[in-house]
């Protein structure tokens, strides 16, 4: 009964990147076209790797897999993930892999290609992709309304208050609610943590976003999060009906009810607790959510 | 990487806050109305009625300790009351 515990975010950005992957691919690589989603659960070896997104992709016409990871500060061992990486990917998937990774923050970034050598041989050569996002021009992807690539604006060259409230319009034209809540999610959490904005662009850019509020409360995160603390406070609220009605099985209660974890499920057990004749129907009642 | 960039923004902590606390006392308030409706079917609708002005945890738990237990429907009208939760 007991439900698998999913990544925190996990919903929001993976349905953000599963949509938005075909319309930004060919803008973060030049030549490619998406055609696919990997599972990107790469499972050797111990502890699994989680790689951020991978794609199947088309690149010049070929078909390859597209690696990409996200990373918000420098960090010194970055190329040896990517290359532990991209030779996993490669394993399974036996096709040429492009392993990217974009940077929204300015931070010092990984040199490509990585060298293997052993005295004067090379071992082994890695190139992989860097894109830094704060070299890319706002007004650029604005003018040529690459819609897909709005809620990255915030982190790039040249981008003020007025382009961002466009881009807002623009957005809100182009999504319906479920999917422009999640843009405006990630538009404000990067315009949140840049620095190249000066904080009355980004005060008049929060204020245009607050309006938006309602459909952010509706997003799946936000959702999932409700659902998990529902769920906490309901358990509690069934071991506090069984210690009530029937102390001496508050320890059962406590064990068992851990194993249900929805909410409707969780309301029904407090229904049938409260209406329990006596302490052997409600064991033999717990009994079963441990079976 | 994507996952710590979005639970360590401020506004989406409040906003998870927010949704958080709405969620757990909607569920607190649901379960009163659960033991009352069991136990004193006849207290359902003054339940649903008292329960929506309580929005502390603390208060519904106890609350649900104490409805579980009671051993009368003067009992409960009692617990509901503004006064006694």
């Amino acid at each position: 009964m007991q439900e698998r515990q999913q990544q925190p975010y996990d919903t929001t950005l993976k349905a953000l990147l599963r949509e938005q992957a075909a319309e930004m691919i060919p803008y973060l690589v030049e030549e490619a076209e998406f055609v696919d989603t990997l599972d990107s659960e790469v499972l050797k070896p111990q502890p699994s790797l989680r790689a951020d997104r991978a794609y199947k992709i088309l690149f010049r016409g070929e078909p390859h897999v597209l690696h990409c990871e996200l990373e918000t500060g420098a960090n010194s061992r970055m190329a040896y993930r990517m290359l532990s990486y991209h030779a996993l990917l490669l394993e399974e998937h036996r096709l040429p892999v492009i392993s990217l990774v974009i940077y929204p923050f300015r931070t010092k970034l990984p040199v490509s290609p990585l060298r293997e050598m052993s005295r004067q041989n090379e071992l082994l050569v890695f190139h992989f992709k860097v894109l830094a996002l704060w070299e890319l021009e706002a007004r650029q992807y604005l003018k040529e309304h690459i819609v897909s690539m709005y809620p990255l604006l915030p982190t790039m060259k040249g981008a003020n208050a007025s382009m961002l409230l466009e881009a807002i319009d623009e957005l809100k034209q182009h999504y319906d609610e479920t999917n422009l809540g999640r843009r405006l999610l990630w538009l404000r959490t990067l315009l949140e943590r840049v620095k190249t904005l000066p904080q009355e662009d980004k005060g008049r850019v929060k204020e245009r976003l607050n309006m938006f509020d309602s459909l952010l409360e509706d997003d799946p995160y936000i959702q999932e999060r409700e659902n998990r603390v529902a769920t906490q406070e309901l358990q509690k609220a069934v071991i506090e009906v069984v210690q009530g009605r029937f102390p001496t099985l508050g320890e059962l209660a406590q064990q068992t009810v851990r194993l249900v974890s929805r909410p409707d499920a969780l309301h029904l057990l407090i229904k049938q607790i409260s209406a329990a004749p006596d302490e052997v129907f409600t064991r033999q009642l717990l009994g079963t959510l441990a079976a | 990487m994507f996952d710590e960039l979005l639970e360590d923004d401020p506004y989406m902590q409040e906003l998870v806050n927010r949704a958080e606390k709405r969620a757990a006392v909607q569920a607190l308030q649901r379960a009163v109305v659960s033991v009352i409706e069991v136990r004193f079917p006849a207290l359902g609708e003054l339940a649903q009625q008292q329960v929506t002005q309580i929005n502390s945890l603390d208060n519904l738990h106890f609350l649900i300790q104490k409805l579980s237990i009671a051993p009368n429907e003067s009992i409960a009208i009692w617990l509901l009351s503004p006064t006694a939760a």
